[in-house]
């Protein structure tokens, strides 16, 4: 067999169509980075530019060019794809074409110089045509030569089945196609499109055919066809791109209404290693969060506690977000429409909270259709489904329409983990009974109606996690921690959204969710059990006031019957020195029944008095009737362009302008005291509200189409903050802490393209905190001054892509114990044990923490559905990295404890 | 949020800032799901540092408990305090001494009292060592106010009053110092050529004594004896409160009075265990040890179903010690609060690799600061 003439009719391959709207760019970006590919080009709910909300359509290829095959890569039998980038203008006219990664040989020469010569139908905006860009291949194939001595023709009582792959939407053959023929006699044949996307399969014995076409990157189809004796059936089959434009949001703030913002794209939030692919999870690999020490799901932003950060889904609070171990979130990410992270000065829409905001958005239902053909009775292909297991859990995923509707789609979704499979021998062969291993599964159903310009959800989602031991060994510093163990936490919500553009000029976003949160927690004699139904609801109105001026007014409330049972000694104060071992302290217990209810209002205006210039100034008012204080929030935010970037036009005209913004903002933030600190029996009540003020002051910069860099520097004033009071104090804790954060934040990111994604983030801060004005200051607890995270990953091509990401962290604090000549600790005779003798708070930095994640992953796309396993190994070179300082019995010795070893997780997810 | 606040409760107070449970907890605890799944998981995981020795093996100088004869003292009542020690170097110039008896202290914290070391000169009495071999016995009174000189107590709860007694047991000569580091003691110990002394050879520490307003009593743990590999030795609970009871030497009347087991004597063939190459490693064959406790220890917590209506029975754990050899568990439960008795609380003791003889002590704790022990001494021979 040998290669005899080129083929010089190449195909056109459209490998992300311009209906995905990641890769369009449109017009009037300003300096919202929505241009290039990965950028995201997506309305917010919510936001004023939901009501405007455009319909593009892209080019159409109207006029086909053929290239001429490279004489010196012919002579060397060479094929090569192509992908060039084009730029349409307005009258369908190939302005520019470029190679995104040059395959030389004179293949690109010869793909841009036919691809100039192209005409399309162009592009619209909302009917209006606009300049676009977007991608094309150009596959350069050798076809086979007929050999002289080539079977006879085929007797008359054959026929013959031939056709053409096009792409749908623009008619553009499709080359490298598989097409799998089933032949009447049970034989099967395989057939690879050529450049002008053609099959022939001659001779073909009459008969009913089955068809199976598959193409990476497009969905497969499944077809019938028949082949009648002496004729030639000839088919011309249109496939249709797989969407690859979905992405997850995670937003630092959002543009109209907060300082910057980030995004990271589904396809980013599946392939960070060391996440399992789990987009809360990839939160973890922004600047400004802090490295969550060990198998911690924690989430310590811009230096501030743990607690300081409220997680919502859709608005309602919810009591966790990651499952125990952080192995997972309680929302897959199959069902996430965006995560909304807002690290400070994030609007006036959210209160009683310090730190940071994570709201996450459940998305609504995928009802689009594998392919042209689905009937409206039919919609078989219209359902998609999706099954994962690994290691720790397994999760399933159905959704679709509903019966023949075009409005209502449902979607339903389970996890459950198994980790109890694994863990309770080893449990057990420590002598711990186990009476319910941990476990723990999350449950989602959703109801959706779209139409037109409403949007009405209803949604039900929970989430539990449980486990029952009998621990016979206690702990031996402290046999408090011995004995029955219980733990369970478990939360459902019924939650409705609506939303709707009301007029022209008048939105509304509306959400009311009820639901339990439950947890049970029992430790030996200590004791903690929580039942509560929050009913909590929102609603925001837009109105466009003028030209340039919007306001947004919403209120939000929480109504929160409960009923809690607390049994513990007192728990250690903040800045307190360690009150011994519990295991002899009589218990406290309370019982309480009440009702939480926390109203809060707020407004806000969006001014743009140029398209330059963004400013957003904003006021809250919250109030809480458990600590009877009411607390005024006022807020401003500012973005200007001070160069702006290029329109679509522009570019099209060739300028090449990168993007300058500077940013800020400022803002005061209250957070209402926790509940033990207010409570009569274990703290003190009337405590004000924790106060904080944000300023953030950065600047955005295009570096490159694919690169760009921002910079943030911020600063947090932390006053009123509630810390214990001195023990000779009639109370037990005070308004009397304070404290600051000051950082910067760095992030160069290759935004994501066909091959690879990655991004440099590097924070440095510092967080400390004084428990009384006359008392020295210190580092508070999870102060990381250095937090550097490299991540990349890189297509390999044949379904195959490997990421690494490393990252290197200033070591954790700890209180050191007092060290000799004097005595570390002191003998408490009541629990057999040691209480530690403490030095100055978080004075000492334990050792650098650096480790490697990486991940492989490989796709099969099989006719209907789809295959993809992946390998994730934490921790891949095995660093022992030190995450605290354990000590012997009493306190004389020390080591460093070292967090967790090198963990492979295997896992294999199938979808349709 | 209160769902979400609550739940920090609990983690804030989950996040011990003890390093000793933080350690346990991987200094990491923040939530109460993360504690609740780090003590299932790295239970028996990470308890000890592998190069540690553990808590149950006594290789210096000890104090092993305190041992009252009334844990839960009424108004006026005075209260007996022997404290167990041991010192494997058998030396005669172990002093003792116990401080003034220091009175509800600030937020009940043990180290409110701190303040009330510095001045030791004001009190002639205080912290006056004694020879611990003559009398490791102390007494003291407590105050007919200790409860309504209390901080009232917070709604619903009892009221009480409190009292902590610090004491330091020293190989050498007790004396104070004004510590350069912040969070240390005054107290020293220092050698006869003024050495200070470190935490092998000086111990200090504290009980404490709650005293309830309505009454409220606690019995010490009764504990009988101590089987070893199946076999009861009788007769050995100690009598601290007996004026014969002096210091470790301290061996109530019984059958078995401490002293070198003598393995070539065939009556002591089941007191007798084969040396083990391993010293105490978990490989050595397993030499069941068992205490002999009497199920009534684990009495009803009053407290709780006096004020909060709830059922709950004492915690009871029992602390197995020994001077060669290891255990791999030094601590077992006894009895839980909520599931009742553990039958199961025997520890497996691995013999050392050294023949001798071998004291084990079983020192039976309940969560309201009662306390008994008791010991035997086995016998380890050449293989």
């Amino acid at each position: 067999m040998r290669f005899g003439y080129l083929a010089a009719k190449f195909p056109l391959v459209l490998t992300l169509a311009a209906s995905s709207p990641a890769w369009a760019q449109t017009e009037g970006a300003g300096s919202v980075p929505s241009g290039g590919s990965g950028a995201a080009v997506r309305e917010q709910p919510g936001s004023p530019d939901t009501a405007k909300k455009p319909v593009l359509v892209p080019p159409k290829l109207v006029h086909f060019e053929d290239a001429l095959y490279p004489a010196e890569a012919q002579a060397a039998g060479l094929q090569a794809d192509v992908v060039l980038k084009l730029t349409i203008d307005k009258d369908g006219n190939v302005t520019a074409a470029s190679p995104v990664e040059p395959v030389g040989h004179g293949f690109d020469e010869a793909a841009q110089k036919a691809a100039l010569s192209f005409k399309f139908e162009a592009g619209t905006r909302d009917g209006k045509p606009v300049p676009m860009q977007i991608l094309y291949k150009y596959s350069f194939t050798l076809k086979e030569v007929v050999p002289e001595n080539a079977p006879p023709p085929p007797p008359p009582d054959t026929g013959e089945l031939s056709g053409v792959v096009r792409i749908s939407g623009t008619d553009a053959p499709l080359a490298g196609v598989d097409i799998e023929v089933h032949a009447p006699d049970g034989s099967t044949r395989h057939l690879t499109t050529d450049a002008g996307g053609r099959f022939v399969l001659a001779p073909a014995s009459p008969g009913h055919y089955q068809v199976h076409v598959v193409s990476e990157g497009f969905r497969p189809l499944d077809l019938k066809e028949d082949v009648s004796p002496g004729e030639a059936t000839d088919v011309v089959y249109r496939v249709v791109p797989l969407p690859t434009g979905l992405e997850i949001i995670v937003e630092g703030e959002r543009p109209a209404r907060e300082v910057t913002r980030r995004t990271i794209e589904r396809r980013e939030i599946e392939r960070i290693p060391g996440t399992g692919g789990d987009a809360l999870r990839s939160i973890q690999a922004l600047p400004g969060v802090a490295r969550s020490p060990g198998l911690f799901g924690l989430l310590i932003v811009r230096g501030s506690a743990p607690q300081d950060t409220n997680y919502f889904i859709d608005g309602a609070i919810t009591p966790i977000i990651f499952h125990f171990g952080a192995f997972s979130s309680v929302v897959p990410t199959e069902l996430l429409d965006r995560i909304d992270f807002y690290p400070g000065n994030f609007s006036s829409k959210f209160g009683r909270v310090q730190g940071g905001i994570i709201d996450v958005g459940l998305r609504s239902p995928d009802t689009r259709c594998t392919d042209d053909f689905a009937k409206a009775s039919d919609r078989k292909g219209c359902y998609h489904g999706m099954l994962e297991l690994d290691l720790i859990n397994a999760r399933a995923l159905a959704q679709g329409p509903i019966g023949s509707s075009k409005d209502w789609s449902f979607a339903i979704a389970g996890r459950r983990s198994w980790i109890d499979a694994w863990l309770k021998p080893v449990l057990k062969s420590t002598g711990v009974g186990v009476s319910t291993a941990p476990v723990y599964y999350d449950y989602q159903a959703i109801v959706e109606r779209k139409h037109d310009k409403s949007r009405t959800s209803f949604r039900f989602y929970g989430s539990d996690d449980r486990l029952d031991l009998l621990l016979t060994d206690p702990a031996a510093e402290d046999p408090a921690f011995g004995g029955n163990l219980t733990f369970g936490t478990a939360f459902y919500r019924a939650q409705a959204l609506y939303q709707n553009e009301l007029s022209p000029n008048v939105t509304m976003d509306a959400m009311l969710s009820y639901g339990k949160d439950a947890i049970d927690f029992s430790l030996g004699t200590f004791l903690f059990t929580l039942n509560t139904h929050p009913l909590a609801g929102r609603n925001e109105f837009g109105f466009r006031l003028a030209n340039g001026v919007k306001f947004h007014a919403g209120l939000d409330f929480l109504v929160a019957p409960f009923e809690v049972v607390v049994r513990f000694p007192p728990a250690p104060r903040p800045g307190e020195p360690d009150p011994g071992p519990f295991a002899a302290q009589p218990a406290r217990e309370t019982r309480q029944k009440g009702t939480v209810f926390r109203p809060g209002w707020y407004g806000e205006f969006e001014l743009q008095p140029s398209s330059r210039l963004r400013v957003i100034p904003g006021v809250r008012f919250d109030f809480a009737r458990d600590s009877g204080h009411a607390d005024m929030s006022p807020r401003i935010n500012a973005r200007y362009d001070l160069i702006p970037g290029a329109t679509a036009e522009e570019q099209a005209d060739g300028v090449r302008r990168r993007r300058t913004t500077l940013k800020g903002g400022a803002g005061l933030y209250y957070q209402p005291p926790q509940f033990q600190e207010t409570n009569p029996v274990f703290g003190t009540p009337n405590l004000l509200s924790n106060r904080s003020v944000h300023y953030a002051l950065g600047v955005e910069q295009e570096l490159l189409q694919q690169v760009e860099v921002s910079l943030e520097g911020f600063y947090k004033d932390l006053t009123r903050q509630v810390v214990g009071a001195p023990p000779d104090s009639s109370a037990l804790y005070t308004n009397d802490g304070l404290g600051s954060v000051v950082g910067l934040e760095v992030l160069l990111k290759y935004k994501p393209d066909k091959q690879f994604f990655g991004w440099v983030a590097y924070t440095l801060s510092r967080s400390v905190r004084k428990d009384r004005p006359d008392a020295a200051e210190h580092l508070f607890d999870f102060d990381q001054t250095h937090n550097l995270t490299v991540l990349g990953s890189y297509r390999l091509g044949g379904g195959w892509e490997f990421g690494a990401r490393f990252r290197l962290v200033s070591g954790p604090l700890t209180t050191p114990v007092v060290s000799p000549p004097n005595l570390p600790a002191l003998y408490a005779a009541d629990a057999g044990s040691y209480a530690p003798l403490q030095g100055k708070q978080f004075s000492q930095r334990l050792p650098l923490f650096h480790q490697l994640d990486i991940r492989l992953d490989k796709r099969w796309q099989f006719r209907s559905w789809r295959l993809s396993a992946y390998l994730d190994v934490q921790n891949a070179y095995n660093n022992r990295a030190v995450e605290g300082l354990t000590y012997n019995y009493n306190f004389s010795q020390q080591q460093y404890q070292t967090g967790v070893p090198i963990i492979p997780s295997l896992g294999m997810r199938g979808e349709f | 949020m209160i769902p979400l606040h609550i739940g920090r409760a609990v983690s804030r107070f989950a996040s011990a800032k003890n390093p000793a449970r933080a350690s346990r907890l991987g200094s990491l605890g923040t939530r109460a799901s993360e504690l609740a799944l780090l003590l299932a998981a790295l239970h028996g995981l990470t308890a000890c540092g592998p190069g540690f020795e553990p808590a149950s093996a006594v290789r210096t100088l000890r104090v092993l408990g305190v041992e009252k004869s009334n844990p839960y003292p009424k108004p006026g009542e005075s209260v007996e305090l022997a404290l167990l020690w041991d010192d494997p170097k058998k030396r005669d110039n172990i002093t003792l001494a116990w401080s003034p008896p220091c009175l509800n202290p600030g937020s009940d914290l043990y180290f409110g009292c701190f303040q009330s070391f510095a001045a030791p000169s004001d009190d002639p009495t205080a912290f006056v060592p004694v020879k611990a071999s003559e009398d490791s016995r102390h007494s003291i009174q407590v105050p007919d106010d200790i409860v309504s000189t209390h901080m009232a107590p917070a709604p619903g709860q009892p009221a009480y009053g409190l009292v902590y007694e610090f004491f330091a047991l020293c190989a050498g000569s007790i004396g104070f110092e004004i510590p350069k580091q912040q969070g240390a003691l005054p107290l020293v110990c220092k050698d006869e050529n003024g050495n200070t002394l470190g935490p092998d050879d000086f111990v200090v520490g504290y009980t404490s004594l709650y005293t309830f307003g309505d009454g409220a009593a606690n019995a010490n743990p009764i504990v009988t004896g101590i089987e070893v590999q199946g076999t009861p030795f009788l007769g050995l609970k100690a009598d601290p409160m007996s004026p014969a009871c002096v210091g470790p030497e301290c061996v109530p009347a019984g059958p078995l009075p401490l002293g070198d087991v003598d393995c070539a004597d065939a009556a002591n063939a089941s007191r007798c265990f084969p040396a083990c190459a391993g010293d105490g490693a978990s490989s050595c064959p397993a030499i069941s040890v068992r205490a002999t406790i009497d199920t009534s220890s684990a009495e009803k917590d009053t407290i709780s179903a006096t004020y909060y209506g709830r059922d709950y029975w004492e915690q009871v754990w029992v602390d197995y010690y020994s001077d060669a050899g290891k255990f791999d568990s030094g601590v077992r439960l006894v009895n839980d609060a909520q599931r009742g008795w553990n039958t199961d609380f025997t520890a497996k003791f691995r013999a050392p690799k050294e023949p001798g003889p071998v004291t084990l002590w079983a020192v039976v704790h309940d969560n309201r600061g009662g306390m008994s022990w008791v010991r035997t001494q086995i016998g380890i021979q050449a293989k």
